[in-house]
């Protein structure tokens, strides 16, 4: 699809969620991440028994622990180099920018680590600029090529806003 | 073969020659004239070359004048030969790599031999010529190990992705029971011992006779795999094998499971990994050589279960690896199996081996392989911004340069999906770059996770 695409004079960009996964929370079924490690994976509440949800699902995934936020950038750079994606639109993007606690960081590993990394060079990154728990920074969202700006023009059959930037 | 410099290493070196095992011939010759009679005396040796040779730079200028000695010089072997373009070096710590190189050989299979190459400061080799470089480290010859008795830092560059480092790794005090990783170099046997745990086969050096033959091959073959897996800690393909990795800190012990049909009752196989040998840091890992793509997988994690802390290993369920490149879902597969106790493994999702690089791309290029710059085909900023309309199926949209509403006619929106989902266009006069004509510039492509059967989330006070 994406070779035709290609041909086509298409750029083919892929949707990404990176801020939760199909667990669900405290109640949901084993799948992966949450019979491996669950404390690195997740976000957990203060009592580390619960979830913490601020994606609306019931789990938000910890995108700026070490090893989830390498699992973000090699998925990444698999999309791209193995199946020449040409960029992505992060899902609720701004999930990325919480720490294990949760709260917000000025300068969130993750997003910089994709945005320096040199596989990634050169694809368009568009950010979902809002989270499930009332956080909205469409217009600032961090990073410096991670241009901020607003999008949201109406479409006819769906409508998205997004913060982008194009290298 | 050394040559005395200062009054330590002279005692070094002799005691050394006085504790040399019998059959090996000792050279210690004092300055460079001494050292072309040493390989004159080498080459006059009958019997065999030597299995392996230790470096000492010397610091004065080659003075070969007889005959006899130039003759020494040509047939000397390589590696001997560069001992006058070696650069000047600190050899205080020279004596301890000479007790090493003897471990080696002995550890070693007869086939095999060994290469020391002693520097205290490795930084020395960057300003030499290439040839040099090649003589002292032969490309060919893979298998590298640096011994480093402070920090390993540097060595990465000499050894590459296949070889070794071993050193201190960490700070703080030392650990007097096992020889593991992060302590200094101390005992004889130790660093041996450690270097053994962490390759597959028996001897780590691997000459050009071990590549020669078919058993050699194979050795090595898997030799590099593993030592690519550490290096990598990814579950990848690498020809010949597979490799597994799946990062866990709390887990007190971790199964492969290899299924042959999707809902098995049981695994085919069951590799339980084991943390002596197969545990690097958190990362437990496998190669396993001669597994074909396709192969279904998954993991058992054991350990404890304790919410409170933030652990929840359940040994029951069979869980998918957070790096597999494919899921597969078998026909009976419950999400309530997946959340109750007990074992799920007939019902739970498997990863699968996929060999992404079989995929023929008939040229097409990844984004960051073009050439940079502005290009027609590349969209821009301004275009991410404008409207996006349904693609193909349900899952894209397509990001348009204009405002479909004014200008695309259904048909032509028609025709525009056939091209993006690959239907050959046979209207007679269409360009190549069709979607640019009509204004496509991107698609956009929902949902490329694997998404589960729908979630139903309830309040927590449920």
């Amino acid at each position: 699809m994406v070779k035709a695409l290609h041909r086509a004079g298409i750029e083919v960009i892929l949707d990404v969620v990176f801020n939760h996964t199909a667990e669900g929370d405290h109640r949901g079924p084993t799948l992966s991440f949450r019979g491996l490690e669950n404390s690195a994976y997740y976000i957990l509440e203060q009592d580390r028994s619960r979830y913490a949800n601020y994606s609306g699902t019931g789990n938000t995934l910890n995108a700026n622990h070490p090893v989830v936020r390498r699992m973000i950038v090699d998925s990444l750079r698999y999309w791209v180099e193995q199946m020449h994606i040409d960029g992505f639109r992060f899902d609720l993007a701004s999930i990325l920018e919480r720490d294990e606690s949760g709260i917000l960081m000025p300068s969130p590993p993750v997003l910089w680590d994709i945005e320096s990394d040199p596989a990634l060079a050169g694809t368009k990154l568009i950010a979902e600029a809002w989270d499930a728990s009332g956080l909205y920074q469409v217009g600032s969202f961090i990073g410096d090529s991670w241009r901020n700006g607003m999008a949201g023009s109406a479409t006819i059959f769906a409508a998205f806003s997004v913060a982008m930037r194009v290298r | 073969m050394g040559e005395e410099r200062t009054a330590r290493l002279t005692s070094l070196l002799n005691t050394w020659h006085r504790c040399a095992p019998s059959g090996l011939v000792t050279l210690r010759p004092a300055d460079a004239n001494e050292v072309v009679e040493s390989i004159a005396t080498l080459c006059d040796c009958t019997t065999s070359l030597p299995s392996w040779c230790c470096h000492v730079s010397p610091c004065r200028p080659w003075t070969a004048t007889s005959s006899r000695r130039r003759q020494a010089w040509r047939t000397a072997p390589t590696c001997l030969r560069t001992l006058p373009a070696a650069p000047r070096s600190d050899l205080d710590r020279f004596g301890s790599e000479v007790s090493l190189a003897v471990d080696a050989h002995e550890n070693c299979s007869p086939r095999a031999s060994a290469r020391v190459w002693c520097r205290c400061r490795p930084g020395h080799l960057r300003f030499q010529t290439q040839e040099y470089r090649d003589s002292v480290l032969p490309p060919k010859v893979k298998a590298r190990v640096a011994v480093e008795q402070a920090s390993t830092f540097g060595w990465e560059r000499y050894v590459g992705t296949s070889g070794r480092v071993i050193g201190m790794k960490t700070f703080g005090p030392r650990r007097r029971s096992r020889s593991s990783r992060g302590n200094l170099v101390s005992s004889r046997t130790g660093w041996w011992r450690q270097l053994k745990s962490s390759w597959v086969g028996s001897d780590p050096w691997i000459s050009s006779s071990t590549e020669r033959s078919p058993k050699g091959r194979c050795l090595l073959r898997r030799r590099m795999l593993k030592a690519l897996a550490e290096a990598l800690l990814l579950g990848h393909r690498f020809p010949g094998g597979v490799n597994f990795s799946v990062y866990s800190r709390n887990a007190s012990g971790v199964e492969l499971l290899l299924f042959n049909r999707e809902d098995d009752m049981q695994p085919e196989r069951m590799i339980t990994i084991d943390p002596a040998t197969n545990r690097t840091y958190h990362y437990w890992h496998c190669s396993l050589p001669d597994l074909q793509p396709g192969q279904l997988y998954g993991y058992r994690v054991h350990g404890p279960f304790d919410p409170s802390s933030g652990m929840r290993f359940d040994p029951g369920k069979v869980l998918l690896d957070p790096y597999g490149c494919g899921v597969v879902v078998p026909k009976n597969y419950s999400r309530v199996t997946a959340r109750l106790e007990g074992d799920n493994a007939s019902t739970a999702m498997k990863s699968v081996v996929v060999d992404p690089h079989a995929y023929d791309w008939e040229g097409d290029t990844r984004c960051t392989a073009r050439p940079p710059g502005p290009s027609s085909t590349r969209c821009t900023s301004e275009d991410l911004r404008g409207t996006q309309f349904r693609g193909f199926g349900k899952n894209t949209r397509h990001i348009c340069r204009f405002d479909p509403e004014d200008s695309i006619s259904p048909a032509t929106q028609h025709h525009c999906r056939r091209i993006a989902a690959g239907v050959p266009v046979r209207r007679p006069g269409c360009p190549a770059r069709t979607g640019q004509l009509l204004g496509i510039c991107a698609s956009l492509v929902l949902r490329a996770h694997r998404a589960t059967a729908h979630v139903k989330i309830r309040s927590p006070s449920e």
